[in-house]
């Protein structure tokens, strides 16, 4: 069945059901209802907000957003009754003196008697837990899980008409002149997809193609599906799933990850922690599809994810 | 008697003549021998080549595979000497041990500080004390292992400067190695505050630079400490953490001690003055 490729906004996305979201599920329901302080990791379109969402209907507790501008109030807020908050990463910003609020709300959180829910980017909170020892203060941590491609499959065809699949044409050659050159001039290269496909090949084009939208989005649901619109097509087959390309330095890596870390972060910080090179750099970011801008806010787009999450797993930033 | 008569002497009782060899050496022999010499050097150079690439593309990677590089270049360089030698001089087990012991006079004395380099390099490959990729401080000198040959290791200092040691030296001088074979390294920066300044707040503000860094790696067995000591005139606050990557250490430094002392400014911590009678020569 065909997608009209000519829709320039992919219909939205109904977010997974919460249980497909945690392999602990049942433990997770029990916390709720133990009362106890819980934090949830999960990577950027991962489902996140659907857990805290079932999370404050259980708990029949207000979801919010705590304001990084107003300290006072968010002390208050988590020591008023059960709570749901999202996006806990933006209580810090990765700059000498950007912690103190993430501080606060610790103390807090550490002296509540009542079920706190709080969920955070989990690469903010890998870093927050080896330099705060952020995990200390919960009772209970949950990390969101990667669907397996059967999962990414039934996902994707119960919210897109997913189109003919076709294999790749093994018939290309391995040698590409396509992407490289030294001083102007290409020069031949491998291309480790096609030799891939010739010495693996795989009988079932439609296994093949949601085994690699998996492997690109490391099975990420909203990644995997924004992967998807990006390829749509009749006549699509594994190989044109991509995600956006992009070569950067050691400060541009820098910068996504900061952008992997934050989801949505303030254009100000971010000049202030790259420096002078910040305008070029975000403008190369946007123009590859990795960012979209919504006023002084800088936002990781959903394709953009595995960009980020590959170079600075790359370049080994924290 | 020398040792280098005894061993003619022993060559001419085991009929170790080129009448008494196996083999013709005739002009298509050393002609084959120096292609077959070409073709390892020419060989054992692309396939550093190759390593070389394949580990700069994977930096978490990147000194697991340049440590073969000295390995598979003595592979190479084995294989074809015993293309060479063996067809050419098809030596029973009597002449094998009469070759062996005229190869050790002639090492003996004329070539005894090449052979110890390379012994030092069959050494340096075997129990590996340092890696190609590692930092060392080797004869006083301080860099990026680059290369390990079978005579000698080649550094890049910081400075980009290539220092060529023999690996003879090996034997004699203390080898102090940052890294032992991983891409994280310790790295110390300093930072100088006056002596009537808030400690605990200079400790807080070098703590959070260095966490806070682009280059910094954390983990349980690689933590983050900041410590201070008292000095004649100043206050010395010493942080010590870990890059992820070796080659960034000074960028590392750079970074945390511009941003911890631009910190110190606006936190007005005061730095130490220069002594009055200072003479920068």
């Amino acid at each position: 069945m065909a997608v009209d490729s000519s829709a320039d906004v992919p219909p939205p996305s109904t977010p997974p059901t919460p249980e497909r979201l945690l392999s602990e599920f049942e433990a997770f329901e029990e916390a709720l209802a133990a009362d106890r302080t819980i934090a949830v990791a999960g990577e950027p379109y991962a489902g996140r907000g659907a857990l805290l969402s079932h999370a404050a209907d259980a708990l029949g507790a207000e979801r919010v957003r705590l304001d990084p501008t107003d300290p006072g109030r968010i002390r208050a807020e988590i020591g008023g009754g059960p709570l749901v908050v999202d996006d806990c990463q933006q209580l810090y910003t990765r700059r000498i003196g950007g912690f103190d609020l993430l501080r606060d709300v610790l103390t807090a959180l550490s002296d509540a008697d009542h079920a706190v829910v709080t969920g955070w980017n989990d690469r903010a909170w890998a870093y927050l837990d080896q330099v705060e020892s952020v995990g200390e203060v919960f009772a209970e941590s949950f990390s969101i899980r990667q669907f397996s491609p059967d999962e990414l499959e039934a996902y994707v065809r119960d919210r897109r008409e997913v189109p003919e699949i076709e294999g790749d044409n093994l018939g290309d050659s391995i040698v590409s002149t396509d992407d490289r050159t030294w001083r102007g001039i290409s020069v031949p290269s491998l291309d480790f997809g096609v030799l891939n496909d010739q010495i693996w090949p795989t009988p079932e084009p439609t296994k093949s193609f949601f085994s690699r939208l998996c492997a690109l989005s490391r099975g990420n649901p909203g990644v995997a599906l924004a992967v998807f619109d990006r390829a749509s097509r009749d006549g699509v087959s594994p190989s044109d799933l991509e995600t956006p390309a992009v070569d950067l330095d050691e400060t541009g890596d820098f910068l996504l990850r900061l952008l992997l870390a934050g989801e949505r972060s303030d254009s100000e910080i971010l000049a202030d922690r790259v420096g002078e090179r910040y305008g070029r750099l975000l403008g190369r970011l946007d123009r590859a599809g990795i960012t979209s801008r919504d006023g002084d806010s800088v936002i990781l787009t959903p394709v953009g994810v595995p960009t980020a999450v590959e170079r600075t797993e790359r370049r080994r930033i924290l | 008697m020398t040792a280098g008569s005894t061993a003619v002497r022993a060559g001419r009782a085991l009929n170790l003549t080129p009448e008494g060899l196996g083999a013709t050496v005739d002009a298509s022999t050393v002609l084959g021998a120096v292609v077959v010499l070409v073709g390892a050097y020419v060989g054992a150079k692309l396939l550093a080549f190759g390593l070389s690439v394949a580990a700069e593309r994977s930096p978490s990677r990147r000194i697991t595979i340049k440590m073969f590089v000295p390995i598979v270049k003595v592979i190479v360089y084995a294989v074809a000497l015993y293309l060479i030698l063996i067809p050419v001089l098809d030596l029973t087990a009597a002449q094998l041990f009469a070759v062996s012991g005229l190869v050790g006079a002639a090492i003996g004395f004329g070539l005894q500080d090449l052979v110890s380099g390379v012994f030092g390099g069959l050494i340096l490959i075997t129990e590996r004390p340092y890696q190609v990729g590692d930092k060392i401080t080797i004869d006083g000198q301080y860099g990026e292992v680059v290369d390990i040959g079978l005579r000698s290791t080649s550094v890049q200092t910081p400075g980009d400067s290539t220092v060529v040691v023999q690996n003879d030296q090996l034997f004699q001088a203390s080898i102090v190695n940052a890294n032992a074979g991983d891409p994280e390294m310790l790295v110390t920066v300093d930072v100088a505050i006056a002596s009537e300044a808030d400690t605990d707040e200079a400790m807080a503000v070098l703590r959070e630079a260095l966490i806070t860094s682009q280059y910094v790696h954390v983990s349980d067995d690689h933590p983050v400490r900041v410590r201070v000591a008292d000095e004649v005139t100043h206050q010395r606050i010493r942080g010590r953490a870990y890059v992820g990557d070796h080659r960034d250490e000074l960028a590392f430094a750079s970074d945390v001690t511009r941003r911890a002392r631009a910190a110190f400014e606006r936190r007005d911590i005061e730095t130490p003055e220069l002594p009055a009678r200072y003479d920068p020569e």
